[in-house]
């Protein structure tokens, strides 16, 4: 549906895209994560026709669209803070769309009844966008998205506005809207439960690059460089030296420079010949687990997350052996850690 | 955790007595003050109000009965009327101009890229440092000039270029706030630009145009600084007319005229605080 | 219109939306005041131009003239008198609508602004009604009242003069101080009140200091408007009384010597942005606090 090749962004001399390649199946649900300043932004504006790349070729649906005016590319767009027009009702804002195409009374009445319904709005149609919580406001820019039955619907930090709680609440909702409408949708997010929950696949992003793209539970089980490994989820990454003093892990690590190692699977308090020494130099509980941060003889800090069911917890400056759980879980990774 | 024989410090326990009287009438001297400002602002148009009513043929305080009288006497005197209209025709002109003028430029001086663009704005802005007086004289030099005379044509491009800087900065303002994101939205709902820019873009900045139209209305209705100098001596504006009213005339009546102006100004403000409201008008 | 036309506009990527406006300010502001200028070196009959007419004279006569100093300390000093009070007046009221509630705040507004929209004439009639003489409102309020028995002379003074232009420029000086002090963060007022500094001190050495950006502004414009304001002194000051500003107007109105009034609207126009800028660099100097080191 979507099919990016070789994206290449300047603003100035800043190289904010580099080489980006990136293609979206229908009906898929992509997102794009990564930290503030990384490109991910700047890439979905492109997709959407906000900003034209400097080098590569777009393709929506088939069509060469990397020179279109956004007003002609059938994009659906969701801005961060929803962008909706404070001077018309709910109504009028879902129908603006329409109306620019120019569509019949009658079919806009209709279908912006049916797209308010989509997102449960109905009762809401003759307020005004400042008298609608975030969660309102959001829907409000979906059903006005959504009306236009866009190719691919984009969105860029759409949940940004909104407190925790409600945040993952409405992300559910989306992914079950957006599912339910079979649309194919590339979200853009730095928080990477919001990417977790609302995904078919994940594109990591930093320095402009596309680190990895691939499907959630393959990014958190394989990462392909330890910034993945580090942004999703928390991650132990360990050098060659360091690691080796495990001795299950060294077949894993097999000639590779570092090996990340999940909190999880982290093991404290086995017997000392399968193990490595350690020191408890922080403690907290987590709800259902207890995290501690160990130091090893070398000053090598690993983080474990141990399951609190028939755990004796550990205090702050216990003496503990650590292990790892499952070595075939641990990653290997050829670049410097 | 202090320590018992370490001293708090000064003032730890509290402000000492003194203080506390010191602060009763420093505050005290402040309200007041701010009493006597809001006296000040209100008071003389509210005299000025009263007296109009008046039913004595000279301006006297406390007013004596209650007549519209003065109204009557102000609209039978056609030189009033006329100067008048005349303000209401130069204004309304100076007003079509300068938003003519302005809403294009302040769109140049917040979107545009092109160096420059500082001093540009700087330039344009710049008759609001000068006094009107000094405008209104310059004008009048230049058109001894080129021989152009002291005429209706003369005060309408005085007053435009005394209210041009007011004009652009109200819309410059209401533009900055605009979010972009809403014309992006717009184009990317599959609006064409020229839709964009009427229904969203303008749609959102009319509200400082009709406020910029209606300060440069008032000012350019009352203006004299400009007008003394510029005016045709034929055709004399209301506020000319006023100034030689208000030096040679001691009638109720011009205290009617006066309340009348005080009424527009409340309109005006009506229009304003509706429009951009009053507390951006501060600014 | 094609797409570009709009897209140019929407974005004013151009200069051009704003060439209007430049050619109209400089065909009737920039020319004139060219005009202006140079009419203050040139000799002049009856309107006249007069070939090859550049001459100093007008510079030299009106710097050697003892009479325009005079007449300049006298703009100088009921500018200065009116701008303080003018300050004295507004900074309290501008710290009671930051501290007042909504219903307040608006009266205040209200009281502020529609000044502002009426015209100056309107403003210093109140004051020859007031201040006039057996009918004015002081004096007969006071001869009512039994206090005295013959009026005072209150119109035709340097007080007359001086509080009209504080009344009539308030609404200048308030405004700015106003958004200052309402946009002020009050935590800093209440670190200060937590380490123990009294109320009073907490003003003069918390608020006041902070709002200097304001305070500035207002006193930029008010001195401005009251230096070059010849309305006033004419209305309210009486036929003898006369300060630059006066002179601009009677000798170009009046006299007709329109190379004489070049040279002091010329001479009104200097000095006045000079004093602008030593309120500007004062300002500076004690807003040094503000400045945004900028970090290479």
């Amino acid at each position: 549906m979507i099919d990016a090749q070789g994206i290449n962004k300047f603003f100035g001399a800043n190289h904010v895209l580099r080489d980006c390649d990136l293609t979206v199946e229908g009906g898929e649900v992509v997102t794009l994560l990564g930290a503030s300043g990384c490109g991910k932004t700047t890439l979905l504006r492109c997709i959407a026709g906000f900003e034209t790349p400097d080098a590569g070729t777009l393709t929506l649906a088939g069509q060469d669209v990397t020179r279109l005016p956004p007003n002609q590319r059938d994009v659906g767009f969701v801005f961060q803070n929803y962008a909706l027009f404070p001077h018309m009702s709910v109504e009028e804002n879902v129908a603006y769309g329409l109306k620019a195409r120019k569509a019949p009374a009658d079919q806009i009445k209709r279908e912006v009844a049916d797209a308010l319904d989509l997102v449960s709005l109905t009762d809401f149609a003759r307020r005004f966008p400042n008298s609608l919580s975030g969660g309102q406001q959001q829907r409000v820019a979906l059903a006005r998205s959504l009306i236009l039955q866009p190719k691919v619907l984009l969105m860029d930090e759409a949940f940004n506005a909104l407190d925790a709680k409600l945040r993952g609440a409405m992300q559910v909702e989306l992914r079950k809207i957006v599912k339910r409408v079979g649309i194919t949708a590339v979200c853009v997010t730095h928080d990477q439960s919001e990417a977790l929950t609302i995904s078919d696949r994940i594109a990591v992003m930093a320095e402009g690059r596309i680190e990895q793209f691939a499907a959630p539970a393959q990014i958190y089980d394989n990462p392909t460089s330890a910034f993945v490994a580090d942004f999703i989820g928390a991650a132990n990454i360990l050098t060659r030296d360091a690691a080796a003093r495990f001795s299950h892990a060294a077949k894993t690590l097999n000639g590779n420079a570092a090996l990340v190692i999940r909190p999880e699977n982290v093991m404290l308090g086995g017997t000392p010949d399968d193990g490595v020494a350690g020191k408890v130099v922080f403690a907290r509980l987590t709800g259902p687990a207890m995290e501690y941060e160990v130091a090893l003889a070398d000053g090598t800090v690993l983080r474990a997350l141990v399951d609190r069911d028939g755990h004796v917890p550990l205090a702050v400056g216990a003496d503990t052996q650590v292990a790892i759980r499952n070595p075939d879980a641990c990653v290997a990774l050829p670049g410097a850690a | 955790m202090m320590d018992a024989d370490v001293a708090p410090a000064r003032g730890a326990r509290g402000p000492a007595l003194a203080s506390v009287w010191a602060d009763r009438l420093g505050f005290f001297v402040i309200w007041t003050l701010a009493g006597f400002a809001l006296l000040l602002l209100i008071a003389p148009s509210l005299i000025v109000v009263m007296i109009s009513f008046t039913e004595t043929a000279y301006i006297t305080f406390p007013p004596q009965g209650f007549t519209f009288e003065w109204y009557a006497d102000l609209f039978s005197r056609q030189q009033i009327v006329e100067s008048a209209v005349t303000s209401l025709r130069i204004s309304l002109w100076s007003t079509t101009i300068a938003l003519l003028l302005a809403v294009p430029a302040a769109f140049s001086l917040v979107r545009g890229r092109y160096p420059g663009k500082t001093f540009a704005g700087a330039l344009i802005v710049a008759p609001q440092m000068i006094p009107g007086m000094v405008i209104g004289v310059a004008l009048l030099f230049f058109g001894a000039y080129i021989s152009f005379r002291q005429s209706d044509l003369m005060l309408v491009l005085g007053l435009t270029v005394f209210c041009l800087p007011f004009a652009v900065r109200l819309v410059m303002a209401q533009l900055q706030l605009l979010n972009p994101a809403l014309e992006e939205a717009s184009l990317s709902l599959g609006a064409t630009k020229k839709r964009t820019f009427v229904q969203i873009t303008l749609r959102q900045i009319v509200p400082a145009i009709v406020a910029g139209a209606a300060f440069v209305f008032i000012e350019s209705f009352d203006n004299l600084t400009v007008a003394l100098f510029t005016a045709s001596p034929r055709a004399r504006p209301l506020a000319v007319e006023l100034y030689n009213l208000v030096q040679f005339d001691s009638s109720p009546m011009v205290a009617a005229l006066s309340s009348l102006e005080i009424l527009l100004a409340f309109v005006v403000m009506l229009v304003l605080g509706r429009t951009i409201g009053l507390e951006r008008l501060a600014k | 219109m094609t797409e570009a036309f709009w897209t140019r506009f929407r974005d004013g990527r151009g200069v051009w939306p704003a060439v209007p406006a430049f050619v109209f300010l400089a065909i009737f502001f920039i020319a004139p005041m060219g005009v202006l200028f140079s009419f203050g070196f040139t000799e002049i009959e009856r309107g006249q131009v007069q070939e090859n007419g550049f001459t100093l004279r007008y510079l030299t006569d009106t710097l050697s003239d003892d009479l325009f100093w005079w007449v300049w300390w006298k703009s100088f000093y009921i500018g200065t008198l009116s701008t303080l009070l003018c300050f004295l007046l507004a900074y309290p009221l501008a710290y009671l609508y930051s501290e007042s509630g909504r219903r307040m705040r608006l009266l205040i507004l209200v009281l502020t602004i529609s000044p502002l929209l009426t015209s100056a004439i309107v403003r210093t009639y109140a004051w020859l009604v007031i201040l006039g003489g057996r009918r004015g409102v002081i004096n007969s309020t006071l001869i009512e009242l039994g206090l005295i028995e013959r009026p005072f002379r209150m119109l035709n003074t340097d007080f007359a003069v001086i509080i009209g232009m504080t009344q009539v420029h308030l609404p200048f000086m308030v405004l700015p101080l106003i958004t200052v002090l309402a946009a002020r963060d009050r935590n800093m007022e209440a670190a200060s009140l937590g380490m123990g500094a009294s109320r009073l001190s907490t003003f003069f050495r918390i608020v006041v200091p902070l709002s200097m950006p304001g305070i500035v502004a207002g006193l930029t414009i008010v001195f401005a408007l009251s230096y070059t304001n010849f309305i006033i002194p004419q209305l309210l000051g009486g036929g003898g009384f006369t300060t630059l500003a006066v002179q601009v107007y009677e000798q170009i109105v009046v006299i007709l010597d329109w190379s004489k009034g070049a040279m002091l609207a010329l001479l009104l126009l200097g000095s006045c942005f000079v004093f602008i800028l030593m309120i500007g660099l004062a300002g500076n100097r004690v807003m040094r606090w503000s400045v945004k080191e900028t970090v290479e």
